[in-house]
């Protein structure tokens, strides 16, 4: 560790040398033509000294060479590159627009160097997907879902279908840090897992981070997802929006003054509500059963050096049963962002945001009987950020992050015949702030580097009590021992880490190249979960005296190499994580309105190891990708599984998917996706025994996760008919799209588990104990929606 | 508390499916069980030693016969249950009863050439006021008709925990989803509910829970009788009844299921260290039963 640290400075010196020398800027934005939304990752490439840049996650580029005219040319995958002839004597802004491809025919295609970015850029083990392929993807019900793409990605995986979240690399769904526009986002899912809270049409880019995590990232150990919203139409008024069998969605982008600001609001919103409600007698026709959520974004220019965007979220699941129960869950984000250029060199950000999770659960119908019960998790960030382009060669990012989090377990009112019993938890506490710094380099020709430090600090505080707890057999509940009461921001457990993090490339020729990566991770706040699928009730709980933060180190190596220019492009990568202090659970944990909850958990450790081939086609009519994964993640926990290694609930040693895309003509588009994974491990009982009329299930080898469920595979297709468009001018273009969704009708298992008939068994009847298989889709499902644009 | 998986079903759009499947079961050695919920009520007492079986063994358990099986008394009895031939063993109260309040019963039993024992405390049951109905319709519960609740209140300090048991016209509404259990006025032992009536979910959890094909019909009809007994445990028995419960029915939590969990246990093999599986205790009983108007 305290080698790889001392390199790191040591390469860092040497870049800050490079500073000072004579030098001119051409910088500015790259943007769509069309919308003016600016371009995250295209690239500005100078042809004469074969030296480039990609654009920031705000479209800002910045190099810097010696005085002289060149040409730059200007590149987006999906877009027509442009060339500048630049006589550059100063420094220079340009801001560039790129014209969409679409805007001509697919033929004759002008791309430059951003198609062959998967071999020549330093990151490895990064996905992105854009929403043009996410929208084509055939989706459960006909809609287009950012998670469920990513899940055809090598090395992203789910326990099952419905499940909420993702697992990356091995790792558990609490791992993976889920930003929208650099807010977190506690709960991803709407309706359970079948939908996400991403809106597609208010989404510019997905980046997902599953190895090789830059230092400018933390706070998971596992996995960075990075959701960058649309900015929204800065030169006319559009309005997108579709008609699908859950859901309607509509959408609005304008400018607030042209071409210096502009806005977007998206929504949508369930009608599973509506539609039952013909079929509910009585009190029933009160019942709620929606979701919905807005995304709403607006960015204005003030003046060439500072920018503001100001984006928020707010999404929510409503189940309500007259007046009897009600339940809802959602999340609310928030983000204000300024991006200040202090020269054509320095570009800063200062994000602030807010960020909410919280659920509600109510019963009973009168005053005198009832019970209310609500959780959340809240945090403000204080995020400075800054990039320094030395030259094209050199980029320094350095900056810093504080996060206050308040933690609200459970507030829980019981009233029982008018006695009212408040069995609320205490709030917890706690901020986390973190430095870092990063270098992104290239030396001579063949080598980039991005390699860089995050000092991270986690003080966990008052208000509240601290427990201390006794020891009990391994497995088991561990008793409280003491208890300590701390005032307001008052310390009561600190922890700081020091991570490492070292991304290479080595070119090896103009088509391949190897690169390799180790990142050192750290997550102080964890998701307390014990289902096979995470339910909306799980609470977040902060890193306390008795819960240590989770660490992660993980080590990557790839060969990238493309074929026939650039139509092909490989990925292979292999990697080995390992994870310290993982949460665990010991055997009927008591999770939920728990004050001494901690008494109820277990500390593990995990280590997760794979090989991940990804071949993609990104030219013709025929474009599409393969993805395939052999993986294994295990857990070693004393009291699980005979202290043993185990597998984790969401290992699967083989995942294939191909998704496939194909452009009949100008109006017709075909896709498919197939997947094929190995059955998820389950623990079955072993025995049964009798106690008081009732029979037990009993696993009397105490293994867990030893058995697998059979394998999982599926096909869907869509078919999308492009309105026609009889004048260039025309305003209103509607799209059908076409989908079945387990076209085979395939009763995929997601579970088996142990069971015994519901109905009554008279004394002197034997029960009966089976095996039952669960198949959360349990036939194909056909849909049609109509999606449209109007400009 | 369990998540309210209705929802999921609902919010599946019914799609989800549910198969029977063959499956094998890893070989595991049959485990010795005791079955020994005793009470202090003037009637025979039962303890029942038998084996764990293989899971899909859909027959009988087999008892085990042979055994010495003394409950000692912290008053200084020693009660010999006696061996009934088919593994049940029984102790019938002559004029006397188990025990009051407060005492301490050990369970010795020999068997095999184990000893295994286990220790419970006799605790006090509150008394149940009232059994009182209500005529529901159009209820998102259930079909229209008469429903009962039981209204008691949980005594005074932490940590008292009952199973309440009905009886539907003398028949125990034996049903795994009918086994209702109460730590102090509420569920478990987080969330402190103490010294209060019984929470309604509690309280109404004397409805029979209907079958399949029943499922019109209401779970009381004028002149059924309703009998409801509050059991008292001791807090590892409450803790094994809880996890029995839970462990039948966590498939029905369908993809919310939690991790298979053994049962604890209250009994120890103090000569091999070998798994006991069962509870050992000794209830003291309220009771009301009324005819329902």
């Amino acid at each position: 560790m305290e080698k790889i640290v001392t390199l790191l400075l040591a390469c860092f010196v040497f870049s800050i040398s490079l500073f000072g020398q004579e030098k001119v800027t051409l910088s500015g934005y790259i943007k769509d033509g069309e919308s003016g939304e600016t371009l995250i990752g295209a690239t500005a490439y100078i042809l004469e000294t074969q030296q480039g840049v990609t654009s920031n996650e705000y479209g800002y580029y910045s190099l810097t060479v010696e005085p002289g005219s060149y040409t730059v040319e200007f590149a987006y995958l999906g877009f027509e590159a442009q060339k500048k002839e630049v006589d550059l004597q100063s420094n220079e802004t340009m801001d560039v627009e790129l014209g969409s491809e679409a805007a001509q025919l697919e033929e004759v295609i002008v791309i430059g160097e951003a198609e062959d970015q998967n071999v020549t850029d330093v990151e490895m083990s990064v996905n992105k997907l854009d929403m043009k392929t996410i929208q084509r993807i055939p989706g459960f019900l006909g809609e287009p879902e950012v998670i469920r793409g990513l899940q055809l990605l090598p090395g992203v995986t789910t326990v099952g279908e419905g499940a909420t979240g993702f697992n990356v690399r091995g790792g558990s769904i609490d791992q993976n840090l889920v930003l929208l526009d650099e807010a977190p986002v506690f709960n991803s899912s709407h309706l359970f897992g079948f939908f996400s809270v991403f809106n597609p049409d208010a989404i510019k880019d997905v980046k997902l981070y599953k190895g090789g995590i830059p230092s400018r990232y933390g706070g998971r150990i596992s996995s960075i997802l990075d959701v960058r919203m649309k900015e929204g139409n800065i030169k006319n008024l559009s309005l997108e929006g579709g008609i699908g069998s859950v859901f309607s969605r509509l959408s609005i982008e304008a400018p607030i003054v042209k071409d210096k600001g502009s806005f977007i609001v998206a929504g949508r919103r369930s009608y599973i509500d509506f539609l039952a409600k013909p079929f509910l007698r009585g009190d029933l026709k009160e019942s709620v059963l929606n979701f919905y959520d807005l995304t709403l974004k607006a960015n204005y220019n003030i003046n060439e050096k500072n920018r503001v965007y100001l984006s928020g979220y707010f999404g929510r699941d409503n189940f309500g049963f007259a007046e009897d129960a009600g339940f809802s869950w959602g999340n609310s984000t928030g983000t204000l962002r300024w991006n200040h250029l202090f020269s054509e060199k320095l570009f800063s950000n200062l994000t602030l945001f807010l960020s909410d999770y919280d659920y509600a659960i109510d019963f009973g119908s009168d005053a005198v009987n009832s019970f209310t019960w609500n959780a959340n998790i809240d945090n403000y960030s204080f995020k400075p950020e800054f990039t320094y382009f030395i030259n094209p060669d050199n980029i320094l990012r350095f900056g810093g992050q504080v996060v206050v989090y308040t933690f609200e377990p459970g507030n829980a009112q019981g009233v029982s015949e008018g006695e009212i019993s408040d069995v609320s938890l205490n709030k917890q506490y706690a901020i986390e702030s973190a430095a870092y710094v990063e270098m992104e380099q290239e030396i001579g020709s063949r080598i980039s580097l991005n390699y860089g430090l995050r000092l991270s600090h986690f003080n966990y505080t008052g208000e509240g009590n601290a427990y201390t707890y006794g020891e009990a057999p391994a497995g088991q509940r561990r008793p409280v021992s003491g208890v300590e009461s701390f005032d307001q921001w008052e310390s009561i457990e600190t922890y700081l880490n020091l991570e490492p993090r070292l991304s290479l490339k080595y070119q090896l020729n103009n088509v391949s190249s190897l690169k390799a990566s180790y990142n050192r991770t750290t997550q102080y706040i964890h998701l307390i979960s014990n289902t096979t699928a995470s339910t909306p009730l799980d609470v977040w709980t902060p890193s306390t005296n008795n819960i240590k933060p989770q660490l992660g180190d993980q080590v990557a190596f790839g060969y990238f190499r493309n074929f026939v220019d650039n139509t092909y492009e490989l990925s292979s990568e292999i990697y080995y994580k390992k994870m310290q202090n993982l949460v665990d659970y010991i055997d009927g944990a008591n999770l939920l309105l728990n004050e001494f909850i901690e008494g109820d958990l277990l500390e593990g450790e995990g280590r997760a190891y794979g090989w991940e081939l990804q071949i993609k086609k990104n030219k013709g009519r025929l474009t599409g990708w393969l993805s395939y994964a052999l993986a294994r993640t295990e857990r070693r926990v004393e009291g699980i599984n005979r202290d043993e290694w185990y597998p984790s609930r969401y290992d699967q040693l083989h995942n294939l998917s191909i998704s496939a895309f194909y452009e009949l003509n100008e109006r017709w588009t075909f896709s498919g996706t197939f997947v094929l994974n190995s059955g998820t491990p389950t623990t079955f009982a072993t025995s049964r025994f009798e106690q008081q009329g009732y029979v037990v299930p009993h696993n009397a080898i105490d293994t867990r996760n030893n058995v697998r469920i059979p394998t999982y595979h599926r096909l869907d297709l869509a078919a999308t008919l492009k309105g026609k468009k009889k004048r260039p001018d025309q305003k209103w273009v509607g799209d059908w799209v076409f989908s079945v969704y387990n076209l085979y009708n395939r009763r995929n298992p997601f579970s088996i588990y142990f069971n015994q008939p519901e109905d009554r068994v008279l004394p002197d009847q034997p029960t009966i104990t089976e095996a039952i298989q669960l198949s959360v889709i349990g036939s194909f499902i056909p849909s049609v929606s109509y999606n449209f644009k109007f400009r | 508390m369990r998540f309210p998986v209705i929802i999921f079903l609902l919010g599946t759009l019914a799609s989800s499916c549910m198969d029977v499947v063959d499956i094998e079961t890893a070989d595991a050695p049959p485990l010795l069980t005791v079955d020994a919920w005793l009470n202090d009520q003037n009637v025979t007492q039962i303890i029942k030693l038998s084996k764990s079986q293989e899971y899909f063994d859909t027959s009988f358990v087999e008892g085990v016969q042979g055994a010495s099986v003394v409950v000692e008394v912290s008053d200084g009895r020693e009660l010999s249950f006696q061996d009934d031939g088919s593994g049940i063993y029984t102790w019938t109260p002559n004029g006397e009863i188990l025990g009051t309040i407060g005492d301490v019963f050990s369970l010795v039993i020999e068997v095999e050439n184990r000893q295994i024992i286990g220790n419970s405390t006799l605790r006090a049951s509150p008394e149940i006021d009232s059994i009182v109905f209500e005529y529901r319709e159009d209820d998102i519960r259930g079909a229209d008709g008469i429903y009962a609740q039981f209204f008691a209140r949980d005594l005074p300090g932490l940590g008292d925990t009952y199973w309440i048991k009905t009886f539907k016209n003398e028949q125990y509404l034996n049903k795994p989803s009918e086994i209702n259990l109460a730590y102090d006025a509420g569920f478990d032992a987080g969330a402190e509910i103490d010294g209060l009536i019984f929470i309604p979910p509690i309280r109404e959890s004397i409805n029979p829970i209907p079958d399949e094909d029943e499922e019109d019909n209401a779970p009381w009809e004028v002149g059924d009788i309703i009998r409801v007994e509050i059991h008292s445990l001791n807090v590892e028995s409450f803790d094994f009844m809880s996890r029995v419960r839970d462990e039948i029915l966590n498939g029905t939590n369908t993809i919310f299921a939690s991790p298979i969990a053994n049962t604890s246990s209250n009994l120890r093999d103090i000569s091999s260290g070998e798994t006991v599986l069962g509870a050992f205790n000794v209830a003291s009983i309220s009771i009301r039963q009324v005819v329902v108007q």
